[in-house]
């Protein structure tokens, strides 16, 4: 039981992270390397501010920062290039990744970093036990993940989004405004790499080199998830998380990963268009 | 004879609900030209992809000269004997026309690494010879000057020409035929009706669906028609010509059976 | 000023990753599966060699086997491993291999820092003897390394060289241009794709991953992360992908920029800055590479059509031809999202 709610803690992270993944996957056709190390960004941008003016508002500098290098990214590097297609882009991610990674190595050090927020002292809920700083996790997990769901499906601007995702060129000729779309696209998605990085900083620790860890879970929570479904991304995303943990009821604990990337493949090689995706297995399987 | 005869039996295909294929029993000779006509929609295309390997059957049976091909992969099935050509004359991008057509030649056999790394000799020696019949092939055409061209700068009825020279390349004993007039204008759908006749006469048997009624019936010894998955009617082009349903079903269609 | 010996350093990082690089091209230039596991190949390939080749009593004990049986012993099961690999991934395409083979490279990683018992886990394998290193001077052995992995890089690019004029070479790659296509000519893409993969991890066993742990003298786990598929994956598109120069000139690039900056002396205060520059080049030089010349230095074009009129017969059409078409296979194949 309490491995199921570190699962669900994992997995909170990583669907709060994924999720931004996922938007800008389906509005903007790429996979988004760099967003691992946006994530880092965040965490570490919120550790070092945090010190100086307080926590609430070191985090939201953090969040608001990554995002603003969220929107210019895109207009400058990837806007650009957007005519030459889906693999362009992924390895112009993959540059930007390289560069946030040295630029944050070359501002912060490689030095392990561990967040001054705690989570406060764990007290027995029923069969668990949980600490005031997990609740909240959970909690703002859940408000992120019901204030993006509120976003794409009651505002115009959700609405909108949705649109582009579905089909750009359509929405370009029925007046859907594409550059406003792409730039809340790419402030919120790097809005939520930060949170999800700074979050699993406080339940962690960040160094420069964890860009890299977490997009490989990203990624997994990605695919997993399928194409065209962000909460079926937050439901795979869950899914890993209580894998992973759960895992270590009957594994040694250092096979969490591994775990997590075996569960990945056995999906697809039996449904390969991911877990909740709309899309055929035609297209995707060999 | 089974091992003159492409039989379909009883084959059955849906996607997400649709119908595409009811029962469809059809026998066709290996040899000569036979067509596949039918309004749009009405299968021609699926029958073909189940037929070439492309697509699997629900139900039924494909039997190619007395051996059974059902659910083969489409490599297999070209291996056996029964090649397809595409619509879309994309071909190889990044290959010249002459390359194109000489992938058809240089067999199978020697395309592993190890082949090529320690029978790197008689692989050289099978692509020279390949590429050489590959240029005899296409002067014999008529098209022996675009050679070291690539497929992107033909124009439409060149790229066209080329791609069924090089699915004919692989010498099958049946060759399907899939909209090859599509796109074409009259004189180069004359040229076309020629190689066709050409091919049939030297022993390929054809099978060719296409919506230009005039070209199909002018060439097919026998017609098979399919409407909405299912066989309408089968014949002559004469009596098909005179099938009082077939005319129903082209009511309205571009190409009138005159 | 620029010592000989680092520049013997060099050139030799910059052989291994010219080698990784073209074993990336044969797979994802001509054979079009984007790999983004190869670093786990190349591990497997080091972790191999160097426990095959340790002695039996050292720290973390190998087979104590001699270098060339090393090697294709390496070669032999970083094969194997890429055809576990490669039989299930083959079967997605696009995004979903790539994923795939980027998971795979991740789990070897993982198990390699795992079973410590058999890989020294995260402290890895140090004191790694190299091939006649005894036979040298201390200062005079780094020129036989580089000598050594010279002879390497000639033989994988003999190799892909012969690779590029055969049939299978052609069959490779026109079941990247149009698999259906290739299909409906008989050819087995299966066999084809698996026998390239199979092919690249036996060279990362037999050569890159020796050649990478002579280098390095000690490895650790954490060498062969996502940082180095990309940075390998960087030198090829930058190079060019698909031609045959592409990948080694890509690579000598990039590990010549990278290297050279570290010439630059800095207070240790800044230690930070230089060890931040390496992948703040690969990156920029990148995104500047696929921002105006995305077919990178060498076209894929280029390289066939010398090969074209190198094979006789008659004179290759003029490149210049394909202006109609807009763009040249590369960039067209970089737009085409294939698997």
């Amino acid at each position: 039981m309490q491995n199921l709610l570190f699962g669900l803690l994992t997995g909170s992270v990583l669907a709060v992270a994924a999720s931004g993944f996922a938007l800008l996957r389906n509005t903007e056709r790429f996979l988004h390397i760099a967003h691992g190390q946006f994530m880092a960004l965040g965490a570490l941008l919120a550790l070092v501010l945090s010190p100086e003016i307080g926590a609430v508002a070191g985090i939201a500098v953090a969040v608001v920062a990554t995002a603003a290098l969220g929107v210019v990214c895109g207009k400058v590097l990837f806007d650009p290039v957007k005519h030459r297609g889906g693999n362009v882009l992924l390895f112009t991610s993959v540059g930007l990744a390289f560069v946030t990674y040295g630029a944050m190595i070359a501002i912060f050090g490689t030095t392990l970093r561990v967040s001054e927020i705690e989570l406060g002292r764990a007290r027995d809920v029923g069969p668990v036990s949980v600490a005031p700083g997990e609740v909240v996790i959970l909690a703002i997990t859940v408000v992120v993940v019901a204030g993006l769901w509120l976003f794409l499906g009651r505002t115009a601007m959700g609405r909108d989004i949705r649109a582009v995702a579905s089909n750009r060129e359509l929405a370009h000729v029925r007046g859907v405004a594409i550059n406003r779309v792409s730039t809340t696209v790419w402030a919120v998605s790097s809005g939520l790499a930060a949170v999800g990085g700074i979050m699993s900083g406080v339940v962690g620790s960040v160094t420069t080199e964890s860009g890299w860890g977490y997009i490989l879970l990203v990624l997994a929570a990605a695919v997993l998830g399928g194409i065209g479904n962000i909460l079926g991304v937050i439901g795979a995303a869950l899914l890993l998380g209580v894998v992973m943990d759960m895992s270590a009821l009957v594994i040694d604990t250092s096979y969490r990963p591994v775990v997590a990337f075996a569960l990945l493949i056995a999906v697809l090689l039996v449904r390969p268009q991911g877990l909740f995706s709309f899309h055929a297995r035609k297209e995707v399987a060999a | 004879m089974s091992t003159d005869l492409l039989e379909i039996r009883g084959v059955n295909k849906s996607f997400g609900g649709v119908r595409a294929l009811r029962e469809v029993d059809l026998t066709i000779p290996i040899g000569g030209i036979t067509a596949l006509i039918g309004p749009n929609g009405a299968g021609k295309t699926t029958l073909f992809n189940v037929i070439s390997g492309f697509g699997v059957p629900y139900t039924g049976s494909i039997v190619f000269a007395g051996e059974d091909l059902t659910g083969l992969p489409a490599h297999q099935v070209a291996r056996r004997g029964m090649v397809r050509t595409f619509q879309t004359p994309v071909g190889f991008p990044s290959m010249t026309v002459a390359e194109n057509v000489a992938l058809a030649m240089t067999g199978h056999a020697l395309d592993t690494p190890w082949a090529a790394l320690f029978r790197g000799r008689a692989d050289r020696a099978r692509r020279r010879s390949a590429l050489a019949a590959a240029q005899e092939q296409l002067e014999r055409a008529g098209i022996g000057a675009i050679a070291d061209r690539f497929l992107a700068d033909l124009s439409p009825g060149d790229a066209k020409l080329v791609e069924i020279l090089r699915q004919l390349a692989l010498e099958p004993r049946l060759l399907l035929l899939d909209e090859p007039a599509a796109g074409m204008t009259v004189d180069q759908i004359e040229t076309l009706a020629v190689i066709v006749r050409d091919i049939a006469d030297s022993g390929t048997g054809i099978l060719v669906i296409d919506h230009n009624l005039a070209f199909v019936l002018g060439l097919a010894e026998t017609v098979h028609v399919l409407e909405a998955g299912a066989l309408l009617a089968s014949g002559t082009p004469e009596e098909i010509g005179r099938d009082a349903r077939v005319r129903q079903t082209y009511l309205g269609e571009e190409n009138h059976v005159a | 000023m620029i010592s000989l010996d680092f520049l013997v350093t060099v050139a030799t990082l910059a052989l291994i990753y010219a080698m990784a690089a073209q074993l990336l091209n044969l797979e994802a230039g001509w054979g079009g599966m984007w790999d983004l596991g190869i670093a786990g190949l190349i591990g497997v390939g080091a972790y191999s060699y160097v426990l095959l080749t340790s002695p039996t009593d050292a720290f973390v004990p190998g087979l104590g086997l001699a270098f060339p049986l090393g090697m294709i012993g390496a070669g032999l099961i970083t094969a194997t491993v890429a055809v576990v690999i490669g039989w299930p991934a083959l079967r997605l395409r696009g995004e979903y291999f790539l994923i795939t083979t980027f998971a795979f490279a991740e789990i070897l990683r993982q198990l390699i820092v795992i079973n410590k018992d058999l890989t020294g886990g995260t402290f890895g394998l140090t004191g790694i003897a190299r091939p006649w290193e005894l036979q040298f001077t201390f200062e005079g052995y780094p020129y036989v390394r580089l000598g050594l992995t010279a002879l390497l890089t000639l033989a994988i690019w003999l190799v892909c060289s012969r690779f590029a004029s055969s049939a299978y070479g052609a069959s490779l790659r026109a079941a990247r241009d149009n698999e259906p296509l290739a299909m409906a000519m008989g050819k087995s893409i299966k066999t084809l794709r698996m026998s390239t993969y199979a092919t690249v991890g036996l060279l990362c066993g037999l050569a890159v991953g020796p050649a990478y742990s002579w280098f390095l003298g000690a490895i650790v786990p954490s060498v062969f992360s996502a940082n180095l598929t990309f940075t390998i994956w960087a030198g090829l598109v930058i190079g060019g992908l698909g031609s045959k120069l592409g990948p080694i000139l890509g690579a000598a690039l990039l590990t010549a920029v990278s290297e050279l900056v570290r010439l630059v002396e800095v207070a240790p205060e800044h230690a930070n800055l230089v060890s931040a520059i390496h992948p703040l080049l690969v990156g920029v030089l990148l995104i500047a590479v696929l921002r105006w010349r995305p077919d990178g230095l060498l076209s894929e074009r280029g390289t066939f059509t010398r090969l074209r009129g190198r094979q006789g017969g008659r004179h290759a059409a003029p490149v210049a031809q394909a202006s109609t078409a807009g763009t040249s296979a590369t960039a067209a194949r970089l737009e085409g999202e294939r698997a």
